[in-house]
């Protein structure tokens, strides 16, 4: 990482410092050739000659990969290049917000969540169809820009950044809890990991809440691997059904399960768009209709602001860490009544205590005999024999 | 999460799982589960309420019932037949350990009994059912003879390498027995007729333990009859 102040790198003239991460640094910086600012963003190759010279090489693959990508929901890189030890990238300067912090202000409605879920699938879509895979969709490589529109960041170097994980364990936890499960074990990874780590920030987006959360590296990456998490409607009930399947079926555990394609995910989230775009429509209305008769328009869009979330993340943090083995449980169903037995469990009679606690065990010869009406059959025709024959032997 | 005060059971779950699921278009997705919910309103009500606790998953459901195994058996059999509507599901049965546990969102139901039958639906084919040998024992112990239905398929290894003796449903499997025992007790009651009537045809003197010890006295011998008198014959010729 640059540890000293930077004035040029490459032919880009360093402005202001805009962030930094734990990979580099992002710079605003101006472009003297054609006349244009720029977000610079520097990676440090690191100092061992093997590893530069292994980050070199992703390096600039993943950069070639990326700059062949122009689509409105990716961000465009004007160049990339190299100079003393410290990898760059020249990417188009936004103005927007991250997402992330847009997340930390408050709930996003239901219907901006699945806009902003479509534009980024439809965005993933097309840089798979190209061949690349991002593996670091995060709420925070995705800005927000003006009037509606996302831009999905850190094209390129998802995998220098992976890489870097793996020498640091421990130390950063931030990533992991958008990792796919096959990420998070080491396995092979193809554009369904990206179509996960999306379900991840949708999930999170319409529940307000934190899906994977955990106390060390491993507990995250194990409720990564093992934790089903329940229908997104059990935590905000006004999520809609179809929305609720197309969120699981992006969560799903195997890959085979999931969206083939990010392009089958995207055909859903508009789906799910068209099914919102009544209820949509009228809470417009109501919210105009009652922001003329009320109070000022300002206020009302204040109040719509500061509407508290419905859901206390801490409680989905609580049942991640009490599960060992989460893949054992399942919900009880709201449709169908299970009162009664839940009663009958939580306050037992003695018979009950015997009975549902046992064992079970074939039955013995009598039962048998008693019960069981062909054997019984059986046994009284073999005993008849014997006595007939007994008898015609014997008289 | 926190464990409620309920009571860890053992009991038979039966989970239906809605077959190739995960490939479906997630618009039909939506109208299986409606389906699902269909057959669910239609058969729970053959289960006493106090009895069952229905479990909800993604394109599948779960019914765990309580002390009742023929019960659970019945009611995945009449789900079969939701194929016929179209609805193809993939059903596990287990009997095994489960308990309820509370949280402030909502109540789980957790325990083996429930992997152990998702297990078995994931192995079970369209519209197929698929039960362990634990639930065939506990099926035997609840009503004697009908465990017979259920004849061994497979073994299958699971995920974590435990492996299971995995039972199909053969409705024809009965009979066959039924026709077994027919078949032994015809050969078994010939066999010993034949042993029977030997023993009477070659061994005259064998002990006979029922004859009547009564001794019955050798009748008189009948008198000679008189000869009779030489009958008045003709005689043609000389004599």
């Amino acid at each position: 990482m640059a540890s000293t102040k930077l004035d040029k790198l490459g032919r880009y003239l360093i402005e202001a410092e805009l962030g930094r991460g734990a990979m580099g640094v992002v710079y605003r910086a101006h472009d003297p050739v054609l006349d244009r600012t720029v977000a610079l963003k520097t990676i440090a190759l690191g100092e061992d000659a093997q590893e530069r010279e292994e980050y070199h090489s992703r390096f600039f693959q993943e950069a070639k990969a990326a700059a062949r990508l122009n689509h409105p929901a990716l961000i465009t890189i004007y160049d990339f290049g190299e100079e003393n030890a410290l990898a760059y990238m020249a990417m188009e300067l936004l103005k927007g917000t991250e997402l992330s912090e847009r997340m930390a202000q408050g709930p996003i409605p239901l219907h901006e969540a699945v806009a902003i879920a479509e534009q980024v699938a439809e965005g993933l879509a097309f840089a798979h169809d190209n061949g690349v895979i991002h593996r670091d969709i995060k709420p925070g490589n995705i800005t927000l820009l003006p009037r509606g529109r996302v831009k999905i960041m850190d094209f390129g170097i998802a995998r220098l950044k992976t890489s870097e994980l793996k020498t640091q364990l421990g130390t950063r936890l931030g990533t992991p809890k958008y990792m796919s499960p096959e990420q998070s074990t080491g396995g092979t990874l193809d554009n369904r990991t990206d179509i996960f780590s999306l379900g991840i920030v949708l999930y999170e987006m319409l529940t307000g809440g934190k899906l994977f959360h955990g106390d060390s590296l491993t507990h995250v990456l194990h409720n990564v691997a093992t934790f089903e998490p329940p229908p997104p409607s059990r935590i905000k009930p006004e999520v809609t059904h179809l929305l609720d399947l197309v969120v699981m079926r992006a969560l799903a555990k195997k890959p085979a399960d999931r969206y083939a394609s990010a392009w089958e995910m995207v055909d859903d989230l508009r789906n799910c768009l068209q099914e919102l775009a009544p209820a949509v429509l009228a809470s417009q209305g109501s919210a105009e209709i009652s922001a003329q008769k009320d109070v000022p328009a300002g206020e009302a869009t204040d109040k719509t602001v500061i509407l508290k979330p419905q859901f206390d993340g801490t409680v989905s943090v609580r049942r991640v860490s009490a599960d060992a083995d989460t893949s054992k449980h399942m919900t009880l169903s709201r449709r169908f009544d299970s009162t009664e037995a839940l009663n009958r469990l939580q306050s037992p009679n003695p018979r009950d205590l015997q009975r549902l606690a046992r064992v079970p065990k074939a039955p013995g010869m009598l039962r048998r005999l008693l019960h069981d009406r062909d054997f019984a059959w059986f046994a009284f025709s073999l005993i008849l024999s014997v006595v007939l024959a007994g008898a015609l032997a014997l008289s | 999460m926190t464990e409620a005060e309920h009571l860890p059971v053992l009991s038979s779950v039966v989970l239906l799982r809605i077959c190739d699921y995960a490939r479906r278009p997630v618009a039909e997705q939506a109208r299986l589960n409606a389906q699902l919910d269909t057959v669910l309103a239609l058969l729970l009500p053959d289960i006493p309420a106090r009895t069952r606790l229905v479990l909800a998953g993604n394109g599948s459901v779960a019914v765990a019932v309580l002390d009742n195994a023929p019960a659970a058996l019945a009611f995945a059999e009449r789900a079969l037949h939701a194929y016929d509507a179209g609805l193809g599901l993939c059903i596990g049965i287990d009997h095994g350990p489960v308990e309820v546990l509370s949280n402030a969102a909502s109540e789980e139901l957790a325990g083996d009994g429930v992997a152990t039958a998702s297990v078995m639906a994931a192995s079970a084919t369209d519209a197929g059912l698929r039960m362990t040998q634990n639930f065939r024992t506990a099926l035997a112990q609840m009503s004697p003879g009908a465990e017979t239905a259920l004849v061994p398929t497979v073994n299958l290894s699971d995920a974590g390498l435990r492996t299971y003796q995995v039972y199909g449903l053969d409705h024809l499997a009965p009979r066959r027995r039924r026709r077994l025992f027919m078949l032994i007790t015809a050969i078994t009651a010939c066999v010993l007729l034949a042993i029977a009537t030997s023993l009477r045809l070659w061994m005259p003197d064998r002990p006979r333990p029922f004859a009547s010890e009564v001794v019955v006295s050798k009748p008189a011998p009948h008198p000679a009859p008189p000869p009779a008198e030489r009958p008045f014959r003709f005689f043609y010729g000389k004599h």
